[in-house]
């Protein structure tokens, strides 16, 4: 077992044990808390793995965000705290045994699984990780689309978010509101915000992914002859068998493979 | 198209025609006497229609003619054809459905004169009506025709039987006519089914399986023995007397009844290749003969001593044709016709003279009725077989093929039987013409010319059709040959013998004793009897099979279809309670399947 | 490889383990977050094993869905509890009626 492996392991169960208190306290605050030590465990990991700046944004991203989100999701529903987080003890017992039988087929399919362990380049590619340069052009480059459909999904859940947790009039039922004659303006007012700031918005991504569009060919034209000349992917129709699809621009599938094979060293 | 065939399809199609019109234009039936003149003129143009044509077979009896339209395609060929087939046996049935349809209808203009105009016009509706459906019925090709036209003439039956539709017991025995004749004629539905099963088509000649013409013969003698009012079926014909007395001697005394024995002698071929069969008919017509014959001697009615002889005649046939002898039933059913509805008539005579049917009522009327007396004597005595008259070749035929086909119960029981019809014939005619004149016997009437025409008309061939038995052999494609041999001596002595004995009791008042031991007998044998065991039959056997059947669909039928739904609604009961409505509970659905799944995968 | 494909699956199952058997809608919502904790930790594996970007790419786009997913169900959870006046899942029977 290498020294990786020990510490991955080590870092691994403490997550792990973070992991399970957050699931098994019984008050909500201090599950968060744990689930916030499990998160950084996680981070450790991935900084184990070489991925130093997913470490960074998974700390920024859930210990920052995330975390902070819930508990003010805690603090603005806070009520029957006698009961405390969890459900009775039958209940767990069943939960536990559901998750230990889900747990034991995974780690047989594991356990069964061969050369996990003998991928060639494993030692090299862990010392040498993913360079930041190389993420970012992957991310705008072959990525680039689902980069910016992302964009659109968070301003999306942003809108969703802002619509479902809006606190309505003290006289109006909670229900579809009925179209009275009397606020048929406000209401076209209110219905008309959710475009207003979705129109701009979506016409924005829809630049933006156009705008990529160019950067994405240059790599995708660029990649295979500055990084790998040797392996054209002309030269291997073996390992390439869609090589018909290189000059499509947006072909995604085709430019990941692309991106894949240029990012070898 | 041949003149021939025309003449066929006027006598079949006027009064199909005549029929319509009458019903569905009100004020002609209305009008009463002119819609009968009418219906009797159709009834008369089909007449000589079947005259010429009888006339053109007599000379030329192979011949056969065919104008068929197929019906019913099926793949390649079609199961049935629909049309008039012309041979002898049909011109000859023709020939005396329409000489009897015509005297029935020209004595019905006398004998319902007292009825109001529009009784009158519907009264002729139902005749042409009959006249049509009844030739539809012996011009049918095959068997699917001949179906139609014996169910439209159930259903004439049904009309003219309840024609006095305002007196319950005529409404009754109507009714009971059409439920009994239906009730048979599930037999002949069955035939249908197997015959166009097992051949393919309706048609007379196919070749059949093995063992398949015992069956379809059964089937057929199932539709017969009701229609033709064989024991224990016989039991509508005489309630069937409600209706007026014309009807009775066209429809059941002369025509329609003998549409089972045209039904037998149409299917000889089916027939002849059914052993057990005709012995059951030979057996069973013998049967009927006698019992019919005993019932008769009892009744005080005139109308019902008829139809019972009516019935024990169609014993004969069916009996004789049960012995093989298609020319014995076939010719007796044509004397039959004739002298039967002579005596039907003149029976009809005697209650418009008289407004009675009882025998009580009658008596000395020969005096008043002379005519009526001399047919309803010759009537009678060519009943009751005496030499020279057409009934006496007729019966001599049936007894002597029953003597040949070695049947010596069946043949004791009809030679008895014709000495019976004698006896009985003898005191109907003693009581009802001679003796003492009752009162309303006085005040009688003579019966006007409309009457008494058919009368004379019928007289003919009840007395000489005996004689043509060579030349109607030859319509129906049998040789004849007459000769006297020992049966036909002692039957004429039997019916001589019978003569004398019903003379003697009746006429001279000797022998009171003979009635009186008789009448036990009688008594079992009565009309009632035989009703009386179809009624218990009906609410013992049926009731209970209706009783076993109603349990069987509502505790097993039923119940199956209960405990199916309860069943459902059990387990949706149960089922329900899965649905919680927690979201967590369905998760544990998901996962738990998640993990058998991944758990079985890794087991493999 | 194998080391982290155990702890992530031990973290998955830790997250359905919590799935199950929090009350609070809260509670559920941080098991689902370790489940996907638990995902990222595969993908960002499987990146580390076979090479390239494309692994820690996905980690990225997968964060920033469990963002917006918690994001939300923090508003369901604030529906839920003006609309019931609690935020126990167990008690949301709502479904079966």
């Amino acid at each position: 077992m290498s020294s990786l492996e020990i510490s991955l392991y080590a870092v691994g169960s403490l997550t792990l044990a973070c992991g399970l208190l957050a699931m098994g306290v019984r008050n909500l605050v201090h599950a968060l808390l744990w689930f916030g030590l499990s998160l950084m465990g996680t981070a450790v990991l991935f900084a184990q793995l070489g991925a130093s700046f997913l470490a960074g944004m998974q700390i920024l991203l859930y210990v920052g965000g995330v975390v902070m989100l819930l508990i003010f999701g805690v603090m603005l529903t806070r009520e029957h705290e006698h009961l405390g987080a969890v459900r009775e003890v039958n209940h767990r017992i069943r939960a536990a045994v559901v998750s230990l039988v889900l747990f034991a087929a995974l780690v047989m399919a594991i356990l069964h699984t061969p050369g996990l362990d003998q991928a060639p380049g494993l030692a090299s590619q862990a010392t040498a990780g993913v360079t930041l340069d190389q993420l970012a052009v992957a991310l705008l480059g072959p990525y680039g689309i689902a980069f910016e459909v992302l964009s659109l999904l968070l301003l999306a859940t942003m809108v969703g978010a802002i619509v479902l947790a809006r606190k309505r009039d003290p006289g109006e039922p909670t229900g579809r509101k009925p179209i009275g004659r009397q606020n048929l303006g406000k209401q076209r007012i209110e219905g008309l915000a959710s475009p207003i700031i979705a129109l701009p918005a979506a016409a924005a991504s829809v630049a933006a992914i156009a705008t990529v569009q160019a950067p994405t060919v240059a790599v995708q034209a660029q990649a295979p002859q500055t990084t790998e000349p040797a392996v054209s992917e002309h030269e291997s129709p073996a390992e390439q068998p869609t090589d018909d699809t290189t000059d499509a621009p947006v072909d995604v599938a085709a430019a990941v493979a692309l991106s894949a094979q240029g990012d070898q060293p | 198209m041949n003149p021939l065939i025309s003449a066929a399809l006027v006598a079949l199609g006027l009064p199909a025609a005549l029929a319509l019109l009458l019903a569905v234009v009100p004020k002609l039936r209305r009008t009463g006497k002119p819609a009968a003149l009418l219906s009797i003129l159709g009834s008369l143009l089909a007449l000589s229609a079947a005259g010429w044509l009888a006339a053109t077979w007599l000379h030329d009896p192979k011949q056969v003619l065919d104008l068929t339209t197929s019906w019913l395609p099926q793949s390649g060929k079609s199961m049935s054809q629909v049309g008039v087939h012309l041979d002898g046996i049909s011109v000859s049935m023709l020939l005396v459905v329409a000489i009897v349809a015509s005297c029935v209808q020209l004595f019905s203009l006398g004998y319902l004169s007292d009825e109001p105009a529009p009784a009158l016009g519907r009264y002729y509706a139902y005749q042409s009506l009959f006249l049509f459906s009844m030739n539809l019925l012996v011009l049918a090709p095959d068997l699917m025709q001949l179906f139609l036209g014996w169910e439209l003439v159930g259903a004439t039956s049904y009309l003219l039987i309840g024609f006095w539709f305002t007196r319950p017991a005529a409404g009754k025995a109507a009714l009971k006519a059409f439920v009994v004749t239906k009730f048979a004629d599930s037999g002949l539905i069955l035939a249908l089914i197997t015959l166009v099963a097992w051949t393919g088509s309706f048609s007379w000649n196919a070749t059949l399986p093995a063992g398949g013409a015992e069956w379809l013969a059964l089937f057929l003698f199932i539709a017969v023995m009701g229609k033709s009012a064989q024991f224990p079926l016989h039991i509508w014909l005489p309630d069937a007397m409600q209706g007026p007395t014309p009807v009775s001697a066209l429809l059941h005394a002369a025509t329609m009844v003998a549409a089972g024995v045209y039904l037998i002698v149409r299917a000889d071929p089916i027939f002849a290749a059914a052993p057990h069969v005709r012995l059951f008919m030979t057996d069973l017509g013998a049967i009927t003969a006698l019992f019919a014959a005993l019932i008769a001697m009892v009744q005080t009615d005139i109308k019902k001593v008829l139809a019972y002889s009516t019935c024990s005649q169609l014993g004969y046939m069916i009996s004789g044709l049960g012995a093989g002898s298609l020319m014995g039933g076939y010719f007796h059913l044509t004397t039959h016709a004739f002298f039967k509805a002579l005596l039907f008539l003149a029976a009809g005579a005697v209650i418009h003279a008289v407004h009675s049917n009882e025998l009580s009522d009658m008596g000395g009327l020969w005096r008043k009725l002379k005519f009526t007396t001399v047919a309803f004597v010759i009537g009678s005595l060519s009943l009751a077989g005496l030499p020279g008259l057409s009934g006496f070749y007729s019966k001599d035929l049936i007894l002597e093929a029953v003597h040949e086909s070695g049947n010596p119960l069946a043949l004791g029981l009809l030679m008895a039987t014709a000495g019976l019809t004698a006896f009985y014939m003898t005191r109907t005619v003693v009581k009802a013409f001679f003796g003492k004149p009752s009162h309303a016997a006085e005040h009688a009437h003579g019966p006007g010319p409309s009457m008494t025409i058919p009368l004379l008309i019928l007289l003919v061939p009840a007395i000489g059709l005996g004689w043509l038995a060579g030349p109607m052999s030859k319509l129906y494609g049998r040789s004849y040959a007459f000769h006297l041999d020992t049966i036909g001596m002692v039957t004429i002595a039997l019916g001589l013998g019978g003569i004398a004995l019903g003379w003697l009791i009746y006429g001279m008042g000797l022998l009171q004793a003979l009635p009186r031991a008789f009448a036990p007998i009688a008594r079992i044998a009565n009309g009632s009897t035989v009703d009386d065991l179809w009624a218990l039959s009906y609410s013992k056997l049926g009731m209970g099979l209706a009783r076993a059947i109603a349990w069987f669909d509502r505790y097993i039928i039923d119940g199956l279809m209960n405990f199916l739904g309860w069943l459902f609604m059990w387990s949706g009961q149960r089922v329900r309670t899965l649905q919680t409505g927690n979201v967590q509970d369905y998760l544990y659905a998901v996962f738990g399947a998640a993990a058998l799944i991944a758990l079985w995968g890794g087991w493999r | 490889m194998t080391a982290i494909l155990l702890i992530s699956s031990a973290l998955f199952c830790a997250g359905v383990y919590g799935l199950l058997s929090q009350r609070h809608a809260v509670g559920v919502l941080i098991a689902i977050e370790l489940m996907i904790n638990a995902a990222n930790l595969l993908l960002v594996g499987f990146g580390w094993r076979t090479g390239g970007a494309f692994g820690q790419s996905f980690a990225l786009f997968t964060m920033a869905i469990a963002v917006a997913e918690v994001v939300v169900g923090l508003a369901l959870i604030l529906l839920m509890y003006r609309s019931r006046g609690d935020v126990q899942v167990d008690q949301a029977t709502e479904l079966a009626q």
